[in-house]
């Protein structure tokens, strides 16, 4: 399950993941992060589905604000026209087309790098934040 | 052999076979064209793409007091107003004045779904169209006429991109990525009209087809039609008020503009095994090639030819790496029109036209014939004065006087240049008492010839802080070129 994990700008310096790892022994993957203005940030987490509720409890004792992204993406299949432009541009495979050539999303592995949205000829994509 | 008299007879009675350009693969592999032919009656095929050369003629009925429009616009789109006084033509790629992310295929596709649009326009004010300005809004009812006219539709394949380079890049054929990081095609191959009639035999001028889920017509050969290449295309022309949404699209590049996906069908009536054993061509025999767009110039290099079968497959190999490729066009919707189209012709609701002429086999695609940059030739002047080799300072003098042309060639007889003398030599002359024209004109003299570029000429003029250029050709001076010449070139664009 992926996580996005909110960090306000006094938390930067104290190594708030690698305590939350070391705690729980829960092995997270890194996913992406970025830095606000004023010293706070974003990253996004990779959390094993069986260790969610540990890991979360642990970031929110922390004071880091944690949402869970059961669908980081989301499609308007009423704008798709199944094109498949996307197939080729996502390079997590979020995105494939079946035997009828109508369009499958495996929303779950996408790490909102944000590419298929403004390739998507009918904007039909849009990340969840 | 059939007629299209007897295939209609046949949709009448309702005994008519029709299948999908899919399905015709398999019959004439199992039972061969002959059978094929003798079996089937209709082929429907169908294409979903990206289609910018599109757009729609609307007539919006007259106001009062009426107004011959100028300029107008719906939702903020101009229109083409150039033509009676209330009516346009709405190009799909047109973007709106005010809204990012917009333009004339929405403006289309808004009316198609039956949506209002503003209307706003200027006119010229003549005395029978004294209205200076209107703005009002309007739906596809309220148009007498909203017709379709695409000048280039239904491409017969078309190049698949790519991207060399380090950076990812834009295209109307959408974003490709760095490195060869991903392939892009377009067109729906097998399924594709044009792909299974490649020689223009049983579809052509007056074909009726399903044009974005109305009755349609092909109207001529498309815009850049080019069949010795297998780039066929088709122009078409289609009733707005019957289309549905469902079968069109606006569609918005990153970075590119706006464009319309035109769902487009065609029924091909088999009526030869001839016929039959072209409709029954796979995607691995449409082949196409794969173009590096990442240079920005007209001609794009070629990274390798594929097939429609390997671009379907989703990976193509450059380089020995496998790369993902995807379609621009939908698949499923090329699909679901041939669909469409076949219940129609089987519900009786259909019926297929005669062609009245044959799209072209034969026509060339040529590069856009360009602003040429002048030369020489045209500017510079073939009658100047001039002096033979052996006349004296007072000769050089004399001519300069009498033309007041302050640069003097020097020619000998055999019409080869010798030099070339000046106001400013004969100047020079006063002050330092030499009296040999020879040792006191310029015997290294900066030339021009007549296929030389202008702007050439000019950097020599400037560089060598020079009046003029003697023009030679072929070891004779044949004009002279000043810097006043060029001044008046300039001057005249």
């Amino acid at each position: 399950m992926k996580a996005l994990l909110k960090f306000v700008p006094r938390m930067a310096d104290a190594p708030l993941i690698a305590e939350v790892i070391l705690e729980t022994g829960a092995k997270m993957n890194i996913i992406r992060g970025s830095v606000d203005v004023g010293g706070g940030g974003e990253v996004m987490v990779e959390i094993p589905d069986e260790r969610v509720n540990d890991v979360v409890s642990s970031f929110r004792s922390r004071g880091v604000e944690v949402t869970l992204l059961e669908r980081p993406i989301e499609i308007d299949w009423e704008r798709c026209i199944h094109c498949g432009a996307c197939t080729s541009i996502c390079h997590v495979g979020v995105f494939s087309l079946d035997k009828e050539g109508k369009l499958v999303m495996n929303a779950g592995k996408c790490v909102q790098c944000g590419v298929c949205v403004y390739s998507c000829p009918t904007l039909a994509l849009r990340i969840v934040k | 052999m059939k007629t299209v008299d007897e295939i209609n007879e046949k949709i009448r009675k309702g005994d008519v076979h029709v299948v999908t350009a899919e399905e015709m693969k398999e019959i004439v592999e199992e039972l061969g064209p002959e059978r094929a032919a003798e079996e089937v009656d209709v082929v429907t095929t169908g294409t979903f793409g990206a289609m910018c050369s599109s757009g729609a003629f609307l007539n919006f009925g007259h106001s009062d007091p009426p107004i011959k429009m100028k300029r107008v616009w719906l939702n903020d789109v101009e229109a083409y107003a150039g033509l009676a006084a209330v009516d346009a033509y709405i190009g799909a790629t047109r973007l709106s004045e005010t809204r990012e992310g917009y333009g004339g295929a929405h403006v289309i596709e808004d009316l198609v779904s039956g949506r209002s649009v503003e209307l706003r326009a200027v006119g010229y004010g003549t005395d029978c169209y004294p209205r200076t300005e209107i703005r009002t809004s309007i739906t596809i009812h309220d148009l007498n006429q909203a017709i379709m006219f695409n000048p280039r539709n239904a491409y017969q394949r078309y190049y698949a991109a790519t991207n060399s380079s380090d950076r990812a890049i834009h295209t109307y054929l959408g974003t490709l990525l760095p490195n060869y990081g991903n392939v892009i095609y377009c067109g729906a191959g097998e399924l594709s009209p044009l792909c299974n009639d490649p020689e223009y035999e049983a579809i052509g001028i007056g074909t009726r087809v399903l044009l974005c889920g109305g009755i349609g017509y092909i109207a001529w050969h498309g815009t850049q039609h080019s069949p010795q290449q297998k780039f066929g295309t088709l122009a078409l022309i289609g009733d707005m008020k019957q289309m549905s949404r469902n079968f069109m699209r606006a569609a918005v590049f990153h970075r590119y503009g706006v464009s319309l996906y035109v769902g487009v069908g065609v029924p091909i009536p088999i009526l030869n095994e001839r016929i039959a054993k072209n409709t029954g061509v796979r995607d691995d025999e449409i082949k196409t090639l794969i173009l590096d767009y990442s240079g920005g110039r007209r001609d794009r290099k070629a990274v390798k030819e594929v097939s429609y079968a390997e671009l379907k497959s989703g990976r193509v190999e450059i380089d020995g790496r496998e790369v993902p490729a995807s379609s621009l066009s939908s698949i499923y919707m090329a699909r679901k029109i041939a669909e469409e189209l076949k219940a129609l012709i089987e519900k009786g609701e259909f019926l297929l036209t005669n062609p009245v002429e044959r799209i072209p086999k034969h026509m060339e695609f040529r590069p856009m014939k360009e602003v040429r940059e002048p030369l020489v030739r045209e500017i510079m002047k073939t009658e100047f004065p001039w002096i033979e080799e052996g006349s004296s300072l007072q000769d050089a003098a004399r001519a300069i006087v009498k033309s007041g042309v302050t640069h003097i060639p020097v020619i000998g007889k055999d019409g080869g240049l010798c030099g070339i003398v000046t106001a400013w030599d004969i100047s020079k002359a006063v002050v330092s008492g030499e009296k040999d024209l020879h040792k006191l004109m310029t015997r290294k003299v900066i030339t021009s010839s007549p296929d030389e570029p202008v702007s050439v000429a000019a950097k020599k003029i400037e560089r060598y802080n020079v009046s003029a250029l003697p023009v030679v050709e072929n070891g004779k001076v044949i004009g002279i070129v000043a810097s006043d010449d060029i001044s008046r070139l300039v001057m005249r664009k």
